[in-house]
């Protein structure tokens, strides 16, 4: 008469549907262990390029990231429990970003991500992070996405809306009639590509603008396309150093000398920087610049003595060095819950950071400012100071 | 519009040229073998690295350099052709074939860990050279590079018309089995072509490494390149396979390069121009331009 079979089954189904909705239900409204309380050691994830051509400033990050963690368990900790930080390789890539993310949050259980160091990675951690209401801080992404990326993300390093704009004016300044613009295509190098041809064409200046994969190395016809177009200066802007240092090559082998500007993963890498010092002096370039007196020389000089290098991307440093600091005073303010963390985050006023004094706007995003750079022996330094 | 055309078709000749000496030996052994090795342009990449290593890390001279790259390059490809090829001879194209899938992720993963993943770069030596007021422009080492890949296409098409080797190369890739039994070992003529291919695409991967700096993904787009030749001449075809790469060199440059008033083709769609090619040669010619034999090969593959 009826199929007993059938209705165990349904029952079997809707039991576990109904299972797997509470579950959804609990797991949406708890909050993960408190950073203090949870644990022997007060455990945040990190997501940074550790591998690939971006591991150059990656590099940068895990290094300063420990030295300053070195430095907080040294005097104490946080409330007497050491900061443990577990690195994840985000490779510079959303793909990567998302799943270091998933892996930090759902599996070493964290609830505080610094990372990621380039803007795609973020991006695609903030997928992960910002439903599970994680907080995400970036010590180097800076697309202008990142401000709408949500409630739960921060950032050390201010959005390129800042940077395009004064390479733009730099540009209409010179009274320069035609700029070519050769970008990759990535969330960083397209966000601040759009910001720089936004601000030129703004000021009356024609924009030329090419573009190229991450898996391109031979530009020749793109820069043939804007040197023909009359490009009195070139926006050179990649994801990685590897492939500026391939660009200036190529520029050198087709004769071809426009003026310069680029950004920070060309214009702060002094190694790059080293091979090609004579075609790169006078090169222009936007960064933050971090104050003499707010901690960079003792920074250098601990980098120094850690790592026996000199320490390469300052900005993106000092914003690694930044976030762990000011964590480590959240985290000690809000008592480990990430919810108060966050409020905290947000009422922050000029903290002093090693990158200027700073608090965090509405987005998220560090009240910091853009200075003009020019490349002068393998080194930017600022153009005021000529 | 044609003012930049002359550079253009240039910067397509030293492409077409390095693409050649990766597709001659992807079109003898796909005519021989029967599949297609995707995996020889990954040693084409490995081979740029083994002459880096001799030349940039051990600052070796830059001709024992390229001695060396060769020969190890090689010697990696018999150990690959044993390994992989060897084992798997009698059994349907598709399984060799699936085989240098993996034979790809093999390398690229080896060059990864031993190299790393980022760019390595070689640095620049000779003169750059420039005519018409820099309306075109080349460097010393493109010279090279037209230069020897020519001289490698025409030794190549010497050995197989002219030597006893050769001939037989030619008979087995007509009739394998017919050359059997004339008393060809099909086994030696293999390993020749192995041997061939190898130094082909080791002199390819030196250049490469010139042109276009090293990185370990790289054989992954390059194959495609020397692959689309290979289709566009006709398998087994070597004058078409050349003509084939000069061909897709020069319409990839020319296609990003023109613009036609505001309407001009971004640089990031350089690669989809042999993916066009490959697709209007399979529909317009499926046996390719100057062959018979790819549309039988490829449906038996």
């Amino acid at each position: 008469m009826f199929n007993s079979g059938k209705l165990v089954k349904a029952g079997i189904v809707a039991g576990f549907s109904l299972l797997a909705v509470a579950g959804g239900c609990l797991s949406d409204g708890s909050v993960g262990p408190n950073l203090l309380t949870d644990g022997t050691t007060v455990k945040i994830g990190a997501i940074a390029p550790l591998s690939g051509s971006a591991s150059a400033y990656g590099e940068i990050v895990r290094n300063v990231t420990n030295l300053a963690v070195d430095k907080v368990n040294l005097s104490g900790g946080i409330n007497g429990k050491k900061l443990e930080i577990v690195f994840e390789d985000g490779q510079c890539d959303g793909k990567y970003g998302t799943a270091a993310a998933e892996k930090l949050v759902n599996v070493d259980k964290v609830n505080v991500i610094m990372g990621g160091t380039c803007s795609g990675e973020t991006l695609g951690a903030a997928t992960v992070t910002e439903p599970a209401k994680v907080i995400l801080i970036s010590p180097g992404a800076s697309s202008p996405k990142i401000s709408e990326a949500g409630e739960y993300v921060f950032r050390t390093y201010p959005s390129d809306n800042g940077k395009g704009a004064v390479l733009a004016q730099y540009a209409i300044n010179q009274k320069w009639k035609k700029v070519g613009t050769i970008a990759e295509q990535s969330d960083y190098t397209l966000g601040l590509k759009d910001v720089f041809d936004k601000g030129l064409k703004d000021g009356g200046v024609e924009s030329y603008v090419e573009t190229y994969t991450k898996e391109s190395s031979d530009f020749r016809t793109p820069l043939l396309k804007l040197k023909n177009d009359g490009a009195e200066a070139l926006f050179i802007d990649p994801q990685t150093p590897d492939k500026g240092l391939l660009i200036l090559n190529q520029l050198k082998e087709m004769n071809w000398s426009p003026k310069l500007l680029t950004q920070e993963v060309l214009g702060t890498d002094t190694a790059t920087l080293a091979k090609v010092k004579a075609q790169a002096e006078g090169m222009i370039t936007a960064d933050v610049v971090p104050p003499e007196d707010g901690g960079i020389t003792q920074l250098r000089a601990d980098y120094k003595t850690k790592y026996n290098k000199d320490l390469n991307y300052e900005s993106i440093g000092s914003g690694a060095y930044d976030a762990v600091m000011v964590l480590k005073d959240a985290i000690s303010a809000s008592k480990g819950d990430v919810d108060k963390l966050k409020a905290y985050l947000y009422s922050l006023k000029d903290y002093k950071g090693v990158n200027g004094t700073f608090g965090f706007d509405v987005n998220g995003d560090p009240t910091l400012k853009h200075a003009l750079l020019i490349i002068k022996d393998g080194k930017a330094v600022p153009v005021k100071s000529e | 519009m044609f003012g930049i055309l002359p550079q253009l078709i240039i910067n397509g000749i030293i492409a077409g040229a390095l693409y050649a000496l990766l597709s001659l030996g992807l079109s003898l052994s796909f005519g021989i073998l029967g599949y297609i090795n995707f995996a020889h342009a990954d040693f084409a990449v490995l081979g740029g690295y083994f002459f880096y290593t001799a030349y940039v890390v051990y600052a070796q001279n830059i001709f024992v350099s390229a001695l060396f790259s060769i020969m190890a390059t090689t010697i990696i490809v018999l150990i690959f052709k044993k390994c992989t090829y060897d084992p798997l001879k009698n059994k349907p194209p598709i399984i060799p074939m699936l085989a240098s899938i993996g034979v790809i992720s093999v390398v690229q993963n080896f060059i990864q860990i031993v190299a790393g993943g980022d760019i390595k770069s070689i640095p620049r030596i000779g003169k750059n050279y420039s005519f018409f007021d820099n309306g075109i422009t080349f460097t010393g080492m493109q010279v090279w590079q037209l230069g020897l890949s020519i001289a490698c296409m025409m030794l190549l098409v010497l050995f197989l018309k002219k030597t006893k080797t050769g001939k037989a190369i030619r008979a087995v890739s007509d009739n394998s089995q017919a050359a059997s039994i004339v008393g060809i070992s099909t086994e030696r003529i293999t390993t020749i072509i192995f041997i061939i291919a190898s130094i082909l695409v080791a002199i390819g991967g030196i250049f490469i490494s010139y042109e276009y700096s090293l990185y370990p993904s790289m054989g992954t787009m390059l194959i495609v390149k020397a692959f689309v030749p290979v289709i566009f001449g006709g398998v087994g075809n070597i004058a078409g396979t050349i003509i084939g790469a000069f061909a897709i060199g020069i319409i990839e440059n020319i296609g990003i390069g023109l613009s036609f008033g505001s309407f001009a083709i971004s640089a990031n769609y350089k690669d989809a121009f042999a993916f066009l090619v490959m697709l209007f040669i399979l529909i317009w010619k499926p046996s390719g331009l100057f062959g018979e034999k790819s549309e039988q090969a490829i449906r038996k593959a």
